[in-house]
This record gives structure tokens, C-alpha cells and sequence, in this order.
């Protein structure tokens, strides 16, 4: 049996042919970007800096509780495996971009992967960089790298990943309570961070919902700000974790967290909105909902291409004439389904740009 | 099936790199050898490659087989390669077969003897299933370079734009007189200097201006059949007369509707909508009295009782609260259960509209509303002083109080899911957010949706949902033809009972049911008369393949050709 | 002889998330039984009573089906469709005396290859202590 009926895959087009879209960045927004491109028979060189396609996205695990949550962990699991196989899709991996000249729609561009040094030549270059997570170690009060029982989100979406369950890191047993910290690195002024990462709200809910529902013995509490929306099934989503009576959703931000290194009695300080005093509570799992920044590259990349960065240092399109193209959460904190469709107006502005379609 | 003597297998073995060395050893391939029907034997390093398997093709036509089997990794391995197989070659893409003993046997077997023997069940499992192979041959057929987009608002004006730019033809369809839709209530960007006016203005232009766009208002939508390549929309002019539209696809962009909130004493005249209050802030705030012209001093905000997860009446209070502050001077409230941040620059606006002396107050329980000397006095428990302790409310004497209207689905969706059989989501909006469609897919070749008859988000995000939407129809027409392998259903009409099954269960409404066969025609009652079911038939370009069809017929008359049941049957034996 | 019974599971996965999830098995290098048969279908929907039937028939154990999560399905409908085809042969299984733990359905997505071995290993755990399928 071959994978059922799928539009055949025709060679390239006359008149785009010889057009090569350069793509920095193997993450969703990239793969993405080559997939869609190669539908309109354009070929591309994904550059990507690691030794494994996806980016930050590729370690997301499913999210499912009885019924899928909309995480869109597995589409990129999907285009992952689609673009390795497509042809017209030229991948680079543990390669980085070096010097660059030419115009707009013939740059040369220098590309070092390993120790080696070549070539190439580039109609469009795409950013699609993406982001970094927060450092949580910037917050000493949260004790990230000092306690073993405060993860972030990314460490916990890694371990039910390759795992398939939630552990405490001290000592490997299902824990029984789990907070979730919001804004860890957003919406923050201490850190300068005056940003939404616009994510992080329904990535935690749903992360406790799929953790209720395969632990159902596991109390979750999750300390906010205000919550944040996204997208269509949001709604559904937050109804059902009010509902939820071991699910805690507290609007209040804990102040500092107690314990020692293997400690599975972790204490934090907040404000209890019911009671208005200041209150502690013990957990044995302290996830952290880490925010986006822009990439510490990230200024690197945009004079070496004259990509303009808003104040909080995400990048903005250049001009339509530059070709040069933005695409994906360097533009600014994205979920999954975003970037994708980002992705795919991107590809059609390019297509168009080199006058393919 | 064939009989098992016509067939003639050659044995792939891939190495995969060298990583499956250890078990293809020289027993291993006398065994499989060995097997019935196996004429050949080759072996590779890394099959994987397209061109390792042209040159694997070469081989076999030179030889006796008439199909393969590849032993190796996972099917996925190497499908692609397939597909790109030129059928000149002579061999079909479907006369293979891959016997996953990487992933199935090599990599979970631990032990190497026992891996070895699960991978000879697995071969002489997939060397029977083999003998089952009947090639696919594949189809195209031309496109013509033309689409349909339902809405005239600023999300179908996008789209139009970007298939137009790309030399599609564009058919725009308004109900309203003039297209443009909702946005027009718009003055002020959030995120932005700038009039919305102007940049709405010059959307309009170009839309208009555009050799490559027919726009078409003023009409009713009554109906929408066919296929990829063959979209059929009929709409009504007002004068009631009835024409059809032609598009190789179609993007749904009907926006959504709103309903306003004047129940009880929201129908007092001192509660306005979000667009009423744009519009007072429009005319450089002149209207912003009372009606006998002294100034409504105090505005407030109430969001969140409707819309709770929809980000737009936030954005628009938090812009509309700066200017009243930065403009106007009056005492501004937003009263809210969640201030929504996420959007880009929203938490600096949020910031700045504190800094200015906007107050915003969060709510557990919603306020409540009573009339005081001809204001509104609006009672809200602030989450911030509850943490006091204290049991009171905060009193906030109002001239003025914006209240959110309700976005709902439009009144065209459950028509549209109707005709179009795509799902309509349990509060109305068009197709459920299934993240295998990508937001702007719908079950349906050629039909793509944006916008708000999916969702209503802010401007920006349903713009670039218009943009990928193009996207989606471009890459379909860009070639000019669409081609697909016949790896699908095909049903019967010898069998057919026309029982209407498989149409209702097919999820991408690849089947229809007409004059076809020459059997069984079945005559029902209550229809006009003469009316006769025919034999169903399944349209290749529609079809994905799933195979639900396949398993729902009572009659049995549907074969999966890349999957049959006699595949099925022999690999669930022992 | 129950200590050397290793119980015979045939796994129908749908293309879409099983089996993928299957090949993430085998990546992750964890272990599934040797008795374990994988059937690939390109939807769950296109599993039918009767293939479920045959392969009880056939000397399986048990049946498992590795479909989509809920709206999750390429084809709207094909997991549902599956799970209602389990109820039905459940009813079946129930009137001719054959228990129903034989026959089973998991959701899962493409990444969840430690999902699929746990179900699997569970599944042949629990038919370990059921005994042999009483089909001859």
C-alpha cells in the first residue's frame, strides 16, 4: 500500500526552474514555507544550525485528552517527515550562513557546514529564524537550576515527548502536584520584557488538561495574569478547565519558591485572590511557562541582511523589492497553526516576487 | 488475486546504510529466495534515494519480475521516491510492496535471533500480499486559472487581491451593495499611525482597479456544487434573477454576523456599541455630548460578557481609551475579566493606556447595571480589592457605556456546510479547527475558508489567513493541470445498490450518484416521477483515499484499489 | 503451559497517526512483543467488521486498532467510524462468548510512540492473563 491518493508531484516549471529560495531555518515556518513552494514547483535550500529538522517545535508532544486539543504537535511531526522526502528541497543541516553579496534575486551567499566552506546562489532569502525561550535561570526566585523539581514547559513537553509520561526529575515518580507558572519572561518589566508571548495561556491549559487526563489523581494549579486566547478552540478549552475541580486556575503571580535541590515539598509565596492574604502553598512538580525573546543571533542576521526590528526586537518585513522575505515567529511570538499559515501567505508573496505564477 | 504462479517477485534487501547488515546475512537471503514467487534478489545500501531507486527500476525491467518487494525501513521511507517513479519506466509505483522489518522487527526485538525471525514472517507475509498488486495507472486534467471568492469584505478583498496578482481570475462576490464589509467602521488602527480610512480606501481601489477581478455586489448566495477544477456558485441579483458563477476553486470568506446587546437597559440610549463608538471618536470626538450638548464626561468599557475569548473588542477598547484620554480628556473605565495582551504591541498600549489614566478593573463575577439620574451606574467587585477581604463593590457613575456586540456565525454557513458537505462546527462556524486542515483547508479539493465565517480574530490575523487561503488556491492552479494517481475508490455498479450510503459517509464528498450504470436501476417513491437512483461513482479527483466508503457499503460493491480486502485478509492471517 | 503463552495482537494503524507512531517505536528502540502483527490502513474508517472478525478468526488474541485522536482525523469521520465498529463487534463478541477486552481501540497522534508500546504492552499483559483466544 502506497500512501493514498495525493496529488502527483510534477517536475519543475519552465521560468522558475532555476529559481532558488534560500531558508534560513528548518523550524515550522521554513518547512513550511519549502513545502509550499515546492507545490508551485520552486526548489529550495533549507540552512538550518542544528542537526535535526523542526526547530523549537520538534520535541512538542501530543496533547491530546480524550480528544484532540489543537496543540498542532503533530502537523509539524508531519511536515517533518514530508519535506525530508519532497524532492526540490535542498536540506543543509549543522550549517550557518556566512558572508553575502549580489542583488536582490541573485545573491551569492557563503554557507559553512562543519568545517567546510561552500557556495551557493539565491534568488529570495527567507528569514525564518524563530525564536528563543526565555532563560529561565534570569529568574533566581523561581529556582530554575537550583531545585530539580522546577522545570520549564519545554522540559516537560520534551519528556512526555520521549517518554510518553510526566515525571518529577528528583526522583522519577508521578508527581501529585503540579503548578503552572504564566509569564516567566513575558510581560515582565524587570526584565524589559514588555511583550504577550501570546502562546503560553492555551499551551499551559492544555498541557493540564492532557496531564488530568492521564493522571487523573494529579492536581494542577496554574497562576496567571490574565488569561490569554487563542484561536478558535480556546474557548472550549478554558470552559473545560473551569470545570475541571483539580484544576486550580489562580490569578496571581507567585513571588518566590522555597525548597532545597531534590526537594518535593517545594513551597511558593503568592497572594491568594480569595483570601487577599499573602499565602504558601507545597508542589511537587513547578512547571514554568517560559516566554519567546528574540533570538540571540538575532541582530547578527538583520544587519547581515537589513532586516528591520520592531522595539522589541522581533523582526518586520522589509520591503517587497529587497528580496529578502520574514516569515514565522521572528516576526513575534506565534503559535504552531500561525506560523503555519504565516508560512504559507510568505511562500505565495515569494512565488509572486519571482514572477512564477 | 492472481494466481500465485503468474507472479514474479524480485526481493529488495536495503541495507539502510550499512544499519541492517547484521540480519541480511547469507541464510537470511537464501531464505528469502527461497519464497514462492521470488524470481530475483538484489540489494542495496540506501534505497531511500530516488535515484538508487531509478536505477533499482532499470534493474528490474531488465529482469523477469513484474513486481517487488523491499525489504528494509519504513514504507515511508521510500514512498516518495515512488511517487516520483516516471511510468514510462514500465515499472508501476503500485507493483511495490516494503516489508518494515526496521521499525517492526530489527528496532524493537532486542535480540538479534529473534529479530531475524520476525523479519522471514514479515517477508513471506508481504511476498503473499504481493501477489494481490494490480498497478495504478494516473490521471490529469486541466485547470483553468480562475476562482471564486464569497465575500466582499476586507479578508475576501485580500485574497482577491493576492490570486488576482497571480494571474488567477477572480470572480468577488458581495451580498452587500458595496464591497468592503465591516471594516469600514474602522478609523484607527490599534498598532499603528495612520487612518484605517486610507489604507481601506486604496484596498477598495485596487480591488476594483484590478484587470484580473470581477467584482460582483448587491447578490444572494443560493447554492454551490462541483468539483476541483469545476466550481459552480449560483447567486441572485436583486431583481430575483438567477445566474451561475464558474471557478476552478472557491475561498470562503462570508465573514461573520453581530448581533448587539439592547436587552433590557442595554437598550438605553447612553449604551452604544464598539463601532458607534469609532465613530464618535471619528469625527474628531464632536459628538461625544450629551443631547443637550454638555460633554459625556465619563466612558466605560464592559468587555468580556460576550466574545470572552475573541481579542477584538479589547483591542479596540484599549485603542479607543488611549484616544479618549490623549484626545478627549474624559475619565475612561474598561472593565474586563481578562485584559487581552496578545497581540503584537498590545501590552505596550495596555501600559501607555495606565500611564495615561485609563482604569482598568477586573471582574470575577460581571457588574451589574442600574440607571442613576439618567447614568448608568455600573457596580463591578474589583479581584483586586476582593484580596482585602472586603465584601464591596466599586460604583462607577458613567455617561457613556460601550458594550460588545455578539460575533455569531453567518447565516450562510449552515447552507454552505449543506452544499459543500464540510463540517460545520457545534456553534456554527464553518469547519471544526481540525489542525490536519491547517486552519485555511476545508475537507473539500478547492474549497478554502478565511476569515470569519471560520473564526473572527482581529484584522490582522484574518488578513493573513486571507493571504494563505490564496496561497492554497494558487498552488493549486499554478500548474495549470492537476494530476493524481487513481489510488483510490472505485465502486461497482454491477453491485451498487444505490443505496446512497457511501455519499452520505464520504468525508471529502467524493461521490455522487447519477446515470452510470446499466444495471440495477432502482425506481424510488415520493420523488417526481421517472425519478431513478443510478449507480453511485466515485470521482478520482475528490477522492483521498481514506477507504470509509469501502468499509460502509452493505453491498459490498466498493474496492480500495492501493488497499483491497484480500490485502487486509492476508495480512491479518497468522 | 500458560507461562510461555504469548499472546497473539494484531494491530490495524491507520497510516495517518498509527502507524507512524509504530515507526517512532522503533526509533525510540523501545520493545514490543515479537507477536505482534501491523496492519496499515491509510484511515481507521477503512477498517471493516468483518477485518476485525478475520483476525480473531485467524488466531489473533486480540485486536487493537491505533486510530486519530477526535477531531484529529484527515477524513473527519474515520476514527469515530472505528470506534462505533468496535461497539458493534463488541456486542457480537459478547453473544458468542469471546471477551471483549480482545478487541480494543487507542487514539493517539504520530508522536506518540511511547503511547503506542505502553497500550501494546498493556494490551498483552491483560490477554496474558485472559489465556488464549477460545477461537479454533
Amino acid at each position: 500500500m502506497i500512501e493514498p491518493n495525493k496529488a502527483v508531484t510534477v517536475g519543475q516549471r519552465p521560468g522558475v526552474a532555476d529559481q532558488n529560495v534560500l531558508i534560513l531555518g528548518s523550524g515550522i515556518a521554513g518547512i513550511t514555507t519549502a513545502l509550499e513552494l515546492s507545490e508551485m514547483g520552486i526548489s529550495s535550500t533549507i540552512l538550518e544550525r542544528r542537526d535535526r529538522l523542526g526547530g523549537q517545535a520538534a520535541v512538542f508532544a501530543c496533547k491530546a485528552s480524550e480528544k484532540c486539543n489543537k496543540c498542532f504537535a503533530c502537523v509539524v511531526d508531519n511536515q517533518i517527515q514530508e519535506v525530508s522526502r519532497r524532492s526540490g528541497i535542498r536540506i543543509l543541516t549543522e550549517s550557518t550562513l556566512g558572508k553575502i553579496s549580489g542583488d536582490p534575486g541573485r545573491f551569492k551567499v557563503q554557507i559553512q557546514s562543519g568545517g567546510n566552506e561552500s557556495r551557493l546562489e539565491a534568488s529570495v532569502i527567507l528569514v525564518a529564524t524563530g525564536v528563543d525561550f526565555f532563560n529561565a535561570r534570569q529568574k533566581p526566585e523561581y529556582g530554575y537550576g537550583l531545585f530539580q523539581n522546577v522545570i520549564t514547559a519545554q522540559d516537560l513537553d520534551e519528556m512526555l515527548h520521549a517518554k510518553g509520561r510526566v515525571l518529577r526529575p528528583s526522583d522519577g515518580q508521578v508527581p501529585s502536584r503540579i503548578a503552572f507558572f504564566q509569564c516567566v519572561g513575558s510581560r515582565d518589566e524587570t526584565i524589559g520584557h514588555l511583550w504577550c508571548s501570546k502562546v503560553c495561556c492555551a499551551y499551559a491549559l492544555r498541557f493540564m488538561k492532557a496531564i488530568r487526563h492521564q493522571y487523573p489523581e494529579i492536581e494542577t494549579s496554574f497562576f496567571y495574569i490574565d488569561i490569554q486566547p487563542l484561536g478558535r478552540s480556546f474557548e472550549s478549552l478554558l470552559e473545560a478547565c473551569r470545570q475541571d475541580e483539580r484544576m486550580h486556575l489562580i490569578r496571581s503571580l507567585p513571588s518566590k519558591v522555597y525548597g532545597h535541590r531534590t526537594s518535593t515539598d517545594l513551597r511558593i509565596r503568592f497572594i491568594d485572590p480569595v483570601s487577599g492574604g499573602i499565602t504558601e502553598e507545597g508542589f511537587d512538580l513547578i512547571v514554568l511557562s517560559i516566554g519567546m525573546t528574540p533570538r540571540e543571533d538575532a541582530d547578527q542576521v538583520a544587519d547581515l541582511l537589513h532586516v528591520p526590528k520592531n522595539e522589541e526586537g522581533f523582526y518586520r518585513s522589509p520591503p517587497p523589492d529587497s528580496g529578502i522575505f520574514v516569515s514565522g515567529a521572528c516576526k513575534g511570538p506565534r503559535d504552531i497553526g500561525g506560523s503555519i499559515i504565516d508560512a504559507k501567505a510568505t511562500a505565495r508573496e515569494i512565488a509572486q516576487y519571482l514572477g512564477g505564477v | 488475486m492472481r494466481s500465485s504462479k503468474e507472479c514474479r517477485i524480485a526481493i529488495v534487501i536495503d541495507h539502510c546504510e550499512g544499519t541492517l547488515s547484521h540480519i541480511f546475512d547469507e541464510a537470511m537471503v537464501r531464505y528469502f529466495s527461497g519464497l514462492p514467487c521470488v524470481v530475483s534478489c538484489y540489494q542495496d545500501d540506501n534505497l531511500s534515494s530516488p535515484r538508487r531507486l531509478e536505477k533499482l527500476v532499470a534493474k528490474l525491467r531488465k529482469g523477469k519480475a513484474d513486481r517487488a518487494v523491499i525489504v528494509g525501513g519504513s514504507p515511508k521511507r521510500y514512498e516518495a521516491s515512488f511517487r516520483r517513479l516516471d511510468l514510462g519506466t514500465g515499472f508501476n509505483p503500485y507493483m511495490f510492496l516494503v516489508a518494515n522489518v526496521r521499525e517492526q522487527a530489527v528496532w524493537t526485538i532486542p535480540d538479534v535471533e529473534r529479530a531475524k525471525e520476525k523479519t522471514k514472517t514479515i517477508v513471506a507475509k508481504r511476498i503473499r500480499e504481493a501477489t494481490c498488486l494490480s498497478p495504478i495507472g494516473e490521471e490529469k486534467f486541466e485547470l483553468s486559472k480562475n476562482a471564486i471568492v464569497l465575500g466582499g469584505g476586507v479578508v475576501g478583498m485580500r485574497a482577491a487581491l493576492a490570486l488576482a496578482d497571480a494571474n488567477i481570475q477572480v470572480t468577488l462576490l458581495s451580498r452587500a451593495k458595496d464591497i468592503g464589509g465591516k471594516a469600514i467602521q474602522l478609523t484607527h488602527f490599534y498598532d499603528r499611525p495612520g487612518e484605517v480610512s486610507s489604507w481601506f480606501k486604496d484596498q477598495v481601489k485596487k480591488v476594483k482597479k484590478h484587470p484580473n477581478i470581477a467584482v460582483k455586489t448587491s447578490v444572494e448566495l443560493k447554492g454551490l456544487e462541483g468539483s476541483l477544477g469545476d466550481y459552480r456558485v449560483k447567486v441572485e441579483d436583486p431583481s430575483g434573477k438567477r445566474r451561475e458563477v464558474e471557478g476552478s476553486a472557491v475561498i470562503l470568506a462570508m465573514g461573520n454576523d453581530v448581533i448587539p446587546n439592547t436587552e433590557g437597559i442595554f437598550g438605553h440610549q447612553r449604551f452604544i456599541s464598539p463601532p458607534q463608538m469609532e465613530a464618535m471618536l471619528a469625527d474628531g470626538g464632536k459628538s461625544l455630548v450629551t443631547d443637550k450638548e454638555r460633554p459625556l464626561q465619563t466612558v466605560t468599557f464592559i468587555l468580556d460578557l460576550v466574545n470572552e475569548t475573541i481579542k477584538i473588542d479589547s483591542a479596540n477598547a484599549i485603542k479607543n481609551a488611549i484616544l479618549l484620554r490623549e484626545n478627549h480628556d474624559r475619565a475612561v473605565y474598561v472593565i474586563c475579566r481578562d485584559v487581552k495582551v496578545s497581540l503584537d504591541g498590545m501590552e505596550k498600549q495596555y501600559r501607555k493606556a495606565r500611564e495615561m489614566g485609563v482604569i482598568f478593573i477586573k471582574y470575577d463575577d460581571p457588574p451589574k447595571f442600574s440607571l442613576v439620574n439618567g447614568q448608568i451606574n455600573v457596580e463591578v467587585k474589583e479581584v483586586s480589592i476582593q484580596m482585602r477581604g472586603d465584601d464591596y463593590s466599586l460604583s462607577i457613575l458613567s455617561d457613556l457605556v460601550v458594550v460588545s456586540e455578539r460575533f455569531v456565525p453567518s447565516k450562510d454557513n449552515q447552507m454552505l456546510a449543506d452544499v459543500l458537505g464540510i463540517p460545520l462546527a457545534e456553534e456554527g462556524f464553518l469547519m471544526d479547527e481540525n489542525p490536519q486542515f491547517a486552519r485555511v483547508r476545508t475537507n473539500r479539493r478547492g474549497v478554502f475558508i478565511a476569515g470569519g465565517c471560520r473564526y473572527p480574530q482581529t484584522l490582522d490575523e484574518s488578513l493573513v489567513e486571507a493571504e494563505a487561503a490564496a496561497a492554497g488556491v494558487t498552488e493549486l492552479l499554478s500548474q495549470g493541470f492537476f494530476g493524481y494517481d487513481l489510488a483510490v475508490a472505485e465502486i461497482d455498479p454491477a453491485k451498487c445498490a444505490a443505496c446512497l450510503t457511501c455519499p452520505r459517509v464520504c468525508p471529502h464528498s467524493a461521490i455522487v450518484v447519477e446515470r452510470y450504470a446499466e444495471g440495477n436501476v432502482y425506481v424510488t417513491g415520493g420523488y417526481e416521477k421517472d425519478f431513478r437512483w443510478k449507480a453511485a461513482r466515485v470521482l478520482p479527483m475528490q477522492c483521498y483515499g481514506c477507504g470509509i466508503c469501502v468499509s460502509s457499503c452493505p453491498t459490498k460493491a466498493i474496492t480500495l484499489k492501493h488497499l483491497t480486502d484480500d490485502e487486509i485478509s492476508l495480512q491479518v492471517g497468522v | 503451559m500458560v507461562e510461555s503463552f504469548s499472546p497473539r495482537i494484531v494491530a490495524f494503524c491507520c497510516d495517518k497517526s498509527g502507524y507512524v507512531a509504530a515507526d517512532m517505536v522503533g526509533k525510540l528502540r523501545l520493545s514490543l512483543p515479537e507477536s505482534l502483527d501491523i496492519v496499515r490502513v491509510p484511515c481507521a474508517g477503512r477498517i471493516d467488521a468483518l477485518h476485525l472478525l478475520q483476525a480473531l478468526e485467524k488466531g489473533a488474541d486480540g485486536v487493537l486498532i491505533f486510530a486519530c485522536h477526535e477531531e484529529n482525523c484527515q477524513s473527519l469521520t474515520g476514527n469515530i467510524r472505528a470506534k462505533a465498529r468496535m461497539g458493534y463487534l463488541h456486542g457480537i463478541m459478547e453473544r458468542i462468548g469471546l471477551e471483549k477486552e480482545r478487541l480494543d481501540l487507542c487514539n493517539l497522534a504520530t508522536n506518540n510512540g511511547a503511547k503506542f508500546a505502553e497500550t501494546v504492552l498493556q494490551k498483552f499483559d491483560e490477554l496474558k492473563k485472559l489465556g488464549p483466544s477460545p477461537v479454533e
